[in-house]
């Protein structure tokens, strides 16, 4: 606080004081001094009078010219600045959300995308296997789930094996039974084109030569089978690693991409089986049906016998399995002994046929409970009379079998001599 | 005028309100011309419209809208001036002159005053108009004008000494009421 002031104050001094700037304190001590001075009081005096004089006179209105174009003005800016707000907000939002989203993806990603595959083939799958085993018919031996899973496991070791049956020799039965072979239904494309975006080229040509091979000789329950087997196979791979690609895109494709798939290969395998059922319809019918049931039926499982004859005790299921399968489908030959033999089949089989194969039906029936030395000779016989008959597949199945149960001895050589001539090398034991 | 910066569209009608006549009343005093004073007056909430997002709560806002206003005039006084090497000048001069004699006669005490604020040098009349008419401190004033704080006062002084002499002159006492602060 300032004493009073005892000397005249400086001139800006009084004038802070006229126009109020003046701390309180200060202002009353000058006022004092004013009040006791009188040059101080005319300076102070003027100072208000031009004031006074100059608050005296009315303000002029604002003009109305251009206010409401002013004030729209405004109104646009502030709405400018809303959205601008609202902008930043929304901004901020999408920032959170999106280094949320990229926290989720980074931090916990190992655990969520194994999450993610367990659950997209444990959802899809389970019902694309049951469409496409749904016209399947029953088969005797192992469930139709672990033949699959045997089937996938065995296609690496087939596939050599199945190249070589690609040979001439191994030509389906007929052309046009081929022709049928080799034009895929159109669900069937359509599902090998979904499959194919999943899998990639390289990885659809393997499986589509390999189920061609199989079902060439004829469509038969077994056929089915191995259809089916093949075609869930490629599902859960397809699905699988379509949930994988999904699952590291981290996106909705997961439901998308792979439920679509999976239900148009569904609905292919659905289509496959209708038309492979037509097929049967058709093959069963003896008049037009060019068919060898048992070796169709048995043509693939020793196939895969071949390839891994360390899966030996696998494969006998599989053998055992196909045996069951074929030795109804063989029956009707047995019966057949004492029908005609239809006149195509006779033409197939070559001259003499007719009693070949009523030997090749008993050698069958034998087989079903032979042992030992006596299968051993049976298979034998009947590898040499299918080979005799240029039965390529029939024989080079019963002389793979022969080679794989009886490995080193002299019986599995002759065998493999015998596949030899349908370029098929099979393992004699001895090189085990 | 922070309502307005969040998008209020009732706030800045407000301020027009609130603030149009005396930055009006500014600028007339500083232009002494209504249609240029109505000019700068739009182009002066124009930019208040415009740097609304730069305004900061720590400046007052009437300090503010009369700086602009302030800078508006000095760039209009700037155009007139070049305007006045024209030969209109001659024409614009005889229009501004005026009598006073004439004016206190015919009205008495505005037009006399009018035209000591208008005789004033244009840098006392900006402190002038800046104080008594925004009620802009003198510190801010300095601020705003680049000009030392006691050159801002003297120049205040200066001004107000000018026109009580001119209404002496023109024979008009400031009305009684005393002192105004």
């Amino acid at each position: 606080m300032r004493p009073p002031v005892p000397t005249h104050p400086e001139d800006d001094r009084l004038l802070e004081l006229a126009y109020g700037e003046v701390p309180a304190s200060e202002a009353r001590a000058l006022r004092q001094h004013v009040d006791g001075c009188a040059r101080c009081r005319k300076v102070l005096d003027g100072i208000s009078e031009v004031r006074t004089a100059f608050r005296s006179i009315p303000e002029e209105p604002a003009p109305e010219k251009g206010l409401e174009s002013l004030l729209a003005y405004g109104e646009q800016a502030a709405a400018r600045a809303r959205s601008r707000r609202g902008g930043l907000r929304i901004l901020a939002l999408l920032s959170a959300a999106t280094a949320f989203a990229v926290v989720w993806l980074m931090l916990p990603g190992s655990s969520r995308r194994s999450d993610t595959l367990v659950q997209a083939p444990a959802t899809k799958p389970p019902d694309v296997l049951a469409q496409a085993e749904v016209p399947r018919e029953p088969v005797q031996g192992a469930p139709a789930r672990d033949e699959a899973d045997r089937v996938k496991d065995a296609k690496e070791n087939e596939a050599k094996t199945l190249r070589r049956l690609a040979s001439p020799k191994f030509e389906p039965t007929s052309r046009a039974e081929q022709a049928k072979e080799e034009q895929p239904s159109p669900g069937r494309q359509a599902g090998a084109d979904q499959l194919s975006k999943q899998k990639g080229v390289e990885k659809l040509d393997a499986p589509r030569e390999q189920p061609k091979l199989a079902e060439a000789p004829a469509p038969s329950p077994s056929d089915h089978e191995a259809g089916a087997r093949s075609a869930p196979g490629e599902l859960a791979g397809a699905l699988g690693s379509a949930g994988g690609k999904a699952a590291v895109a981290g996106s909705s494709p997961v439901g998308g991409t792979g439920a679509m798939t999976a239900e148009s290969t569904a609905g292919a395998a659905k289509k496959r089986s209708a038309t492979e059922r037509a097929d049967e319809g058709t093959a069963n019918r003896p008049s037009s049906a060019p068919s060898s049931p048992p070796a169709a039926v048995a043509a693939r499982p020793p196939v895969a016998a071949a390839a891994r004859p360390e899966n030996a005790a696998t494969e006998d299921k599989a053998a055992a399995a196909a045996d069951a399968v074929s030795a109804p489908a063989a029956s009707p030959p047995a019966k057949s002994a004492s029908k005609p033999v239809p006149p195509m089949q006779s033409m197939r089989m070559g001259a003499g046929s007719p009693e070949k194969q009523a030997r090749l039906a008993e050698i069958r029936r034998q087989l079903e409970t032979a042992r030992g030395d006596q299968r051993k000779a049976l298979l034998m016989e009947k590898c040499e009379i299918e080979a005799s008959l240029e039965l390529g597949p029939d024989a080079v199945l019963t002389c793979s079998m022969v080679s794989r149960e009886f490995p080193g001895t002299a019986e599995a050589k002759r065998a493999s001599e015998l596949a030899r001539g349908f370029s098929v090398q099979l393992p004699t034991g001895s090189e085990r | 005028m922070r309502r307005f910066q969040r998008g209020d569209a009732r706030a800045f009608p407000e301020l027009v309100r609130r603030h149009r006549a005396a930055v009006f009343a500014f600028v007339l005093r500083w232009t002494q011309d209504r249609a240029r004073a109505e000019d700068i007056l739009q182009e002066t909430w124009l930019k208040v419209v415009r740097a609304s997002t730069d305004w900061s709560p720590r400046a007052r806002f009437t300090t503010w809208l009369y700086t602009i206003a302030r800078n508006a005039c000095v760039d209009g006084a700037r155009r007139e001036r070049a305007r006045a090497a024209e030969p209109l000048e001659a024409e614009q001069v005889s229009t501004e002159s005026h009598d006073p004699e004439r004016a206190a006669a015919a009205s008495e005490l505005r037009p006399v005053l009018e035209a000591a604020i208008a005789a004033l040098p244009d840098a006392q009349r900006e402190v002038f108009l800046l104080r008594e008419m925004a009620g802009i401190p003198f510190h801010e004033i300095a601020r705003m004008t680049g000009a030392p704080e006691p050159t801002v006062k003297s120049r205040m002084r200066y001004a107000l000494e000018a026109l009580r002499t001119r209404l002496t002159e023109a024979g008009i006492d400031a009305p009684a009421g005393g002192q105004v602060a």
